[in-house]
């Protein structure tokens, strides 16, 4: 029985559902700065959903215990699954698994996994300042939130548009967000994620993109869990393929517990 | 002492051991060691009924070290332990001996497993091979369930997140005299344990259906658990213990647990976390009078008078706070005879991989209660430091 059937037709995530949510508002790059809001984040989410991805990378942890870095290798097929293993450092061992709305956990000398879920979902994945909740629920920015546009600002001396985006319902993790886009790439070099309240929860950072077919993908990334203070998560890939082949079997219990 | 059981489950776990490293090395294998040591001083109330009452304190040292490693199609895992209340007592012991195969459609394990079927973090009755409803529980383990046996077991996908499962035990050993020797001996195969589950997971609500049948009880075993998120976590599960030879008083065999976890952000650093779980017998006893108690309500399988009240309860409350501090009380609880273990427990985690921590527990409960305060170690206090890798 499969509960999260692939449809060929939908639109993927690449990396990890995590790490993509992450990327999602800084992986992006559109193709004409003079478009309305609604059409460059159109444009964003065309760039940021795939039909499958793998990429291999590490997590460099900085917090008040140093510095730990974790190398990592994620899958994602289609809109709903991903899966993650944590291949060297403290974490080695280590798998999350996304199946929709579920997130599994397996710890290497655990002998089920943990099913995350309600306020575990604000947990911290492997002590970084990314949590579960970034893995979760729907990927794309149109259907997520409204756009405006309100103004340029220079990001590091490069021409930005800023870019405000409001929740389209309840439920979303991030009510907020603040995105400055590259005029000069049209890539997302910066975004800023708020409570309800407006009060500033996360900062995504852009250090380097790489081109990837058409796409232009972000490959480090800096983000910091305001709420955490004193620490920041960088991500790094060193291999990624997109649209490549991925085992259906990959995305499963069976492989999360093994 | 060293006993021939002991021997015999060593040279067990050496050789399956042993059989799985050629076929480890002829693949891309990954290992992995962890381990972990609680050492603390602790101090403890007298026991009331002594002639001069006076405290106690004791050094407790427990650890583990374990390597698992493996491929995409055996996997193994050696685990072992050891405690001490002092030099002159150390015990060593055997949690994790198995090896794992894993074939198209199926896989399976042999060995020294966890058994850890149906939820629950306490009261499980949906673990059917385990007790996992016995009060023999220290509150200040990092895993308040951890039981391991000697298993067989096939586990087969049905999907992405559900599953069949079946397993067989071998019995407990026990101690006999033989010719003059006093050694722990297999039992009869009469005395194995086998059983099988089925879990499903449709739209985020988890089912697990099991049976077990167990030659040592001599019980049949049916359990039906769910977990599903409402607000908080929940879950629940019911079972039967349905003797051998079908004696009519089945109904004192059921049994119910049901739990419920939560999770709050309580922003600026606080996190609040809380678990309540509750034990439900509910033909057990419910007065505190054993004039009242007759071997009728005795569970089945039991010898006499059951002894178990009918309800029993386990409450957990854990505050995070910053800079690596976090407190928790945790108390399991016995309605019927109004008495409690309570614990409460300060951790602080100055470097990474080593935790401090001082706790305190105490009995609450007059001298038949199932907690009394008046035994040995009605209060205790402790003083300890973790260190994990």
């Amino acid at each position: 029985m499969n509960y999260f059937p692939y449809n060929k037709t939908s639109r993927a995530t690449l990396f990890f559902s995590s790490l993509i949510l992450l990327l999602s508002g800084v992986i992006l790059s559109a193709q004409n700065s003079a478009e309305d809001a609604d059409s460059l984040l159109a444009r964003l989410d065309a760039n940021q959903l795939y039909t499958s991805g793998h990429s291999v990378g590490t997590i460099t942890i900085t917090d008040r215990f140093g510095t730990k870095v974790s190398g990592f290798e994620s899958f994602s097929l289609g809109d709903d699954k991903s899966y993650i293993r944590f291949t060297s450092g403290e974490e080695k061992g280590q798998k999350i698994l996304r199946l929709g709305d579920t997130i599994y956990v397996a710890y290497p000398e655990a002998d089920k996994p943990v099913k995350i879920q309600g306020a575990a979902l604000r947990d911290s994945v492997a002590g970084s300042d990314f949590s579960y909740e970034d893995m979760n629920g729907e990927r794309s920015l149109t259907t997520r939130y409204k756009p405006t546009i309100t103004g340029s600002e220079d990001l590091d001396g490069q021409p930005c548009t800023v870019l405000e985006l409001n929740a389209k319902k309840p439920g979303i993790p991030y009510p907020y967000v603040k995105m400055w886009v590259s005029k000069a790439t049209n890539t997302a070099l910066k975004s800023e994620e708020y409570s309800q309240n407006k009060r500033l929860l996360k900062t995504q950072l852009v250090l380097a993109t790489k081109q990837v077919g058409k796409r232009t993908v972000a490959v480090k990334i800096q983000m910091t869990d305001h709420l955490k203070g004193k620490s920041a998560t960088s991500f790094e890939l060193s291999q990624i393929e997109i649209d490549a082949p991925v085992s259906k079997k990959l995305f499963s219990l069976e492989e999360l517990t093994w | 002492m060293v006993t021939l059981g002991r021997v015999v489950f060593n040279l067990l776990a050496a050789v399956l051991v042993f059989l799985a490293v050629p076929t480890l090395m002829a693949q891309k294998t990954d290992i992995q060691l962890s381990g972990r040591i609680d050492s603390s001083i602790n101090m403890f109330s007298p026991d009331q009924s002594e002639a001069v009452p006076a405290w106690s304190a004791l050094g407790l040292a427990y650890g583990r070290v374990g390597l698992v490693g493996g491929s995409q199609l055996v996997k193994a895992e050696l685990r072992g332990n050891f405690s001490t209340y002092s030099l002159d007592s150390p015990s060593f012991g055997l949690d994790r001996a198995w090896i794992k195969f894993r074939f198209p459609g199926l896989r399976t394990t042999l060995g020294l497993g966890h058994l850890s079927w149906g939820p629950g973090y306490v009261f499980n009755v949906g673990d059917l091979l385990s007790d996992s409803t016995s009060l023999a529980v220290n509150l200040g383990a990092d895993e308040l369930r951890s039981q391991s046996a000697w298993l067989g077991d096939v586990w087969i996908a049905l999907g992405d997140e559900s599953f069949v499962e079946a397993m067989v035990l071998t019995p407990p050993t026990t101690l006999k005299t033989i010719k003059g020797t006093t050694n722990l001996f297999p039992n009869s195969i009469d005395q194995m344990a086998g059983g099988m589950r089925l879990s499903v997971a449709p739209t985020g609500w988890l089912f697990e259906l099991a049976y077990a049948a167990d030659g040592s009880s001599l019980l049949h075993k049916i359990s039906v658990s769910t977990q599903f998120h409402a607000g908080l976590d929940w879950y629940a599960g019911i079972r039967a213990d349905l003797p051998f030879n079908g004696s009519p008083s089945w109904e004192h065999g059921l049994s119910a647990s049901v739990g419920t976890f939560g999770l709050w952000d309580l922003g600026e650093g606080f996190g609040l976390s809380t678990r309540h779980e509750a034990l439900l017998r509910p033909w057990q006893n419910w007065s505190t009078d054993p004039s009242g108690w007759s071997t009728s309500d005795a569970p089945p399988g039991s010898a006499g008078a059951g002894r178990p009240y009918g309800l029993y309860s386990y409450h957990e409350l854990t505050l995070t706070m910053p800079e690596q501090f976090s407190t928790s009380l945790r108390a399991l609880y016995s309605p019927v005879d109004s008495s409690a273990l309570a614990m409460a427990r300060i951790d602080w985690t100055p470097l990474q991989a080593l935790g401090l921590y001082l706790q305190a527990s105490f009995k609450i409960g007059g001298a038949s209660a199932t907690y009394a305060w008046q035994d040995l170690g009605g209060f205790t206090l402790g003083l300890g430091a973790i260190c994990s890798w």
